[in-house]
């Protein structure tokens, strides 16, 4: 399917379903109602969708949120899901930038998300957008399997003394 | 709880027991919550936000670790009913013996995927079997075949209990490395390990000649080599060890290859993932992947090697001597944190000298040695010299002298040491911890060593108004300096070994490391100064003591002589092998630098971009924000020049300029490496003693090292190929023959014009980062490249310099490398169709 697409800020809890729908089918961790709640209540101008413009059908999600850490502004991209048959069409890249760009104008200092440490395709895409793997986390998974956080530093902000 | 009238429920009396029924609060649940919004759960003392969050849950496939699931009820009961049929089955099948070596060889993978760190209900304790092994007993009787499942399973069981004592005794695993929670499972307590032997070895007997036989041998062999290492019978260790090996090689080599498993449902086999699955872990559940055949194969090989080297090694008396065993494991890149857990080598480290583990866990060992390491090695000359002065003094001036040290020096040397010491712990820790434990761990103790450097020059200034001396501060603070200097580079060791490393970070990499190297090895020549000088002045000063009357003086320095060991040290630091080793590590990474510099992706642009969206990456998106990131740490090396990301950039411009000089300095630097570390991997002692591991008794140490430094030569002869390579892409010198004919098109993947207009250029005549040489004039080429479409620097048919497109360069990381991977080029190809035009044309 190569049918033309776009971008959609989230409008509401109407959506959960069909976002939960597209991220259950392709992440490896699950998450709870909870957790979606927590992201898209707490920081719904950090959720971005992507639509098929002729069918109106999610084809990509973002969820992000910022938080406090330490001395600075963490952004945290919690879930980014793109369906199989939209894949390779830059929909994940351009999410992500969109995102970053969100977080960014919201005074954010860095930002900061998990991967398996073989997922390929997500360090890949990250990795061409600037963020740098931080950190080896042994085991961080359920299924035992190793993350890199990845990081991407949006100013020079420096720990306090 | 209020009842609903319209459920018509009664509510059970205060002061009476309450019946055990169960009360129907549907109706009653849905009225009061209808008043909740959306997003809202319900909390309390007694009921918290996980408690919601589970209860939201309920039902849900995904979350909810004691659903029934459809997967659940097509899984056949693998119970002991289940055990007896099938035992029985299998006993009067013909195929039996071949499904009873699959149900083995499965066994053995769960076997090595706890000991590989998962936990026991996830992995041995998944198999029915193993659940349910004394089903077995009565069939085992008859039947061979059964008889060797049975006791290699109680072999299995019982080497893992004895992991797991072994383990919480010693109290140095993490979760994360290791798990020890056995739940309820029987791990053969009361079960004599010799009897399982026994057993075992009954067994094998009964299958000999099938490949039932090597697997039964796998277990007893492995089982003994435990047992024997932990009780230090080191003969019979090293004898099990070795028909371990044996075996392991004929189930690789006969076995494994007759086996079919299936797919991902072992069922057939007897394990259910998801038999245990209430007691791993509440919510939400998740199915262990059982490591594959090749992997744990090659996982056993390594533990088997792992065993034999630590069954060789002498008794570990005191804590020092864990030193040179904590080098070795921390620096091993192939016995290391993706082979073996972190907890797993402790446990053979530790089952080693019952006498050292016996209920102290081996944090306490660490304490000790720091107990011992007081008086590190650079600070007795010091002190020792200090004595001499005292020594050639009359008696008021020493108690004077004395007094002084006591009331100023003291105090403060007191307050250094209190740092020092966890600074000392902290990196012995690290080194026993997994890798990414280890690097957040040495990044703060860099953090801390910056602390106590001020309080160290503070020291030395008083020590040097005691001693009336001059200059600057020298003792302390070269010795935590340079303990600074080790853990960032260990710290950039660590961080190659996680493949934290983006290959565009490669250059700024090499960078820092031949910085720090270069620092390193200027330290060496200050320690063995620190250790000469006060050498010779206890020296001096004894002979200046045997030339005064004073009976009582001479008397006194009579029992006074320089410790034998300041002048050793001295000799040991500047000793050959670790110096050469420093300084061909530090002429790799120059050499690797200049080669990714000239050849690498352009730095001119930063973070932000036109418009609303960001520019990718890969045309230098937040490479100056990444740098200043990545190396902050290690610009707190404070060296004279710390190599900020404009001093980066600005080396980087100047060997762009002179792309000719640049190759040529980058191949002189790597034939510098290449001569240190042929040097080295021709003497097995040197290559030891330049990797610390001289200490270690045992020719394996030797090989180790020879291996390790062989692994670094070979790297560099590749890179030393990649730089002749990448010289036929520099322009050549216009000849009248390459006027008349023009050159065969090659066809390459065009990347980055480097052309002679580079960017900043460095101050002239200071030298910073890795030579490049002088700038020289580029020769005029006439070679017209395909360009990308997109590349903006390419140049047009009417430029008047030539532009140099380099072909694709990387680096290709191997096991022995560490962070010194080989240069590889991408060569292009030859395009015939154009040479053939060209002669055609000519024609």
């Amino acid at each position: 399917m190569t049918g033309p697409f776009s971008f959609h800020a989230f409008e509401g809890e109407h959506q959960l379903p069909e976002i939960m729908g597209m991220i259950e089918k392709d992440l490896s961790e699950p998450y709870s109602v909870y957790t979606y709640r927590f992201f898209l209540h707490a920081w719904p101008q950090l959720t971005f969708l992507c639509r098929d413009d002729e069918t109106s059908d999610l084809i990509g999600v973002i969820v992000c949120k910022i938080d406090p850490h330490r001395h600075w502004k963490r952004g945290y991209i919690g879930m980014l899901a793109v369906s199989k048959a939209h894949r390779k069409r830059g929909i994940g890249r351009q999410l992500v930038q969109r995102a970053i760009k969100a977080m960014k104008d919201l005074g954010t200092d860095e930002i900061v998300l998990e991967t398996e440490w073989d997922n390929k395709g997500a360090l890949s895409l990250y990795e061409n957008l600037g963020f740098l793997r931080d950190k080896r986390l042994a085991r961080y998974y359920l299924n035992g399997n190793d993350a890199f956080r990845l990081k991407l530093w949006l100013n020079d902000h420096q720990p306090a003394a | 709880m209020e009842t609903n009238g319209d459920a018509g429920q009664q509510r059970p009396d205060n002061g009476k027991k309450p019946d055990e029924s169960f009360v129907d609060i549907t109706q009653w649940l849905e009225t009061e919550t209808s008043a909740l919004p959306t997003g809202h759960v319900v909390r309390s003392e007694s009921f918290l936000m996980i408690d919601a969050m589970m209860a939201i849950e309920i039902m849900t496939p995904k979350m909810d670790a004691g659903l029934v699931t459809d997967e659940d009820l097509r899984t056949p009961a693998l119970d002991r009913a289940w055990v007896e049929a099938t035992a029985d089955r299998l006993a009067a099948s013909e195929h039996g013996d071949r499904d009873i070596t699959a149900t083995m060889v499965a066994l053995l993978l769960a076997e090595t995927s706890f000991l590989y760190g998962l936990p026991l209900a996830d992995t041995l304790f998944t198999c029915a079997y193993v659940q349910h092994v004394d089903a077995l007993d009565v069939l085992a009787t008859d039947h061979p075949a059964i008889a060797a499942l049975r006791a290699s399973i109680r072999g299995t069981i019982k080497l893992a209990g004895g992991v797991v004592t072994l383990m919480r005794q010693a109290g140095v695993y993490e979760d994360e490395d290791f798990s020890t929670e056995a739940h309820h499972f029987d791990l053969l307590p009361d079960v004599r390990e010799i009897d399982i032997v026994a057993d075992l070895v009954a067994a094998e007997k009964r299958v000999k000649g099938t490949d039932l036989a090597p697997l039964v041998a796998l277990h007893r062999h492995a089982l003994v080599a435990f047992s024997r290492v932990s009780v230090r019978d080191m003969e019979a260790a090293s004898d099990a060890i070795g028909l371990w090996r044996r075996a392991l090689d004929t189930v690789r080599d006969q076995v494994v290859p007759n086996v079919e498993l299936g797919g991902e449902d072992w069922w057939a086999w007897g394990f259910n993932p998801r038999a245990n699955r209430k007691l791993v872990v509440g919510c939400p559940p998740r199915n262990i992947k059982l490591m594959g055949v090749e992997p744990a194969l090659d996982f056993w090989s390594k533990l088997t090697t792992h065993f034999s080297i630590l069954a060789s090694l002498p008794p570990v008396i005191r804590a020092v001597d864990i030193l040179p065993l904590t080098t070795y494991l921390s620096s091993t890149p192939s016995i290391g944190f993706t082979a073996i857990p972190r907890a797993l080598l402790q446990y053979v480290l530790l089952a080693h000298d019952l006498r050292m583990l016996g209920t102290v866990p081996f944090s306490q060992w660490v304490k000790q040695l720091c107990a011992e390491s007081a008086d590190p090695p650079y600070l007795t000359p010091m002190a020792c010299g200090l004595v001499a002065s005292v020594a050639v003094t009359d008696a008021r001036a020493r108690a004077m002298l004395a007094k002084q040290v006591d009331e100023r020096v003291a105090p403060v040397l007191r307050t250094v040491f209190q740092t020092l010491d966890r600074n000392i712990l902290d990196l012995l820790r690290s080194g026993l911890h997994n890798p990414a434990r280890q690097r957040r761990m040495i990044a703060k103790i860099f953090k801390y060593l910056d602390q106590t450097q001020a309080a160290a020059e503070e020291w030395d200034v008083q020590l040097q108004e005691v001693m009336r001396e001059t200059g600057d501060p020298f003792y302390l603070t070269t010795f935590t300096y340079a303990l600074k200097l080790r853990a960032m580079v260990h710290y950039i060791d660590v961080g190659s070994s996680l493949a934290i490393y983006a290959p565009r970070e490669l250059p700024a990499l090499y960078y820092h490391i031949d910085h720090l190297l270069s620092a390193l090895g200027s330290t060496l020549d200050r320690q063995a100064r620190c250790a000469t000088y006060a050498h010779l002045r206890v020296a001096h000063a004894l002979d200046a003591v045997q030339l005064r009357p004073s009976s009582a003086l001479r008397k006194r320095a009579g029992k006074t002589k320089p410790a034998p060991q300041f002048a050793a040290v001295a000799t040991d630091l500047l000793a050959d092998p670790e110096w050469r080793w420093i300084d061909a590590r530090r002429a790799m990474a120059a050499g690797m630098f200049l080669i990714l510099a000239v050849t690498g992706e352009p730095l001119n642009e930063d973070l932000g971009g036109e418009g609303d969206t960001p520019r990718t990456a890969g045309k230098g998106y937040g490479w100056r924000l990444q740098y200043v990131q990545r190396f902050r740490a290690l610009h707190a090396a404070g060296t004279p020049e710390p190599r900020t990301a404009d001093v980066y950039l600005a080396d980087v411009n100047q060997a762009r300029a002179s792309p000719a000089a640049t190759l040529a300095a980058a191949s002189a630097h790597l034939a510098m490496a290449h001569a240190h570390l042929a040097a080295l991997a021709s003497s097995a002692e040197r290559a030891a003693q330049a990797l610390h591991l001289g200490g270690l008794l045992g020719d394996w140490a030797r090989e180790h090292a020879v291996q390790v430094v062989q692994g670094l030569l070979d790297t560099c002869i590749a890179s030393q190929t990649a730089v002749e390579q990448l010289g036929a892409y520099l322009p050549r010198p216009a000849t009248p023959e390459t006027k008349k004919s023009p050159q065969p098109q090659l066809k390459a993947p065009a990347r980055h014009n480097h052309g002679k207009k580079g960017g900043k250029k460095g101050p002239a005549g200071k030298k910073r980062g890795p030579s490049a040489g002088g700038r020289g004039k580029g020769k005029p080429a006439a070679k017209q490249q395909e360009r990308e479409e997109g590349d903006e620097e390419g140049l047009g048919e009417d430029a008047a310099e030539p532009q140099i497109v380099w072909p694709a360069v990387r680096v290709e990381f191997g096991p022995e490398s560490s962070v010194f991977g080989r240069l590889v080029v991408e060569q292009p190809e030859v395009v015939e169709e154009q040479v053939v035009e060209n002669a055609e044309t000519r024609a």
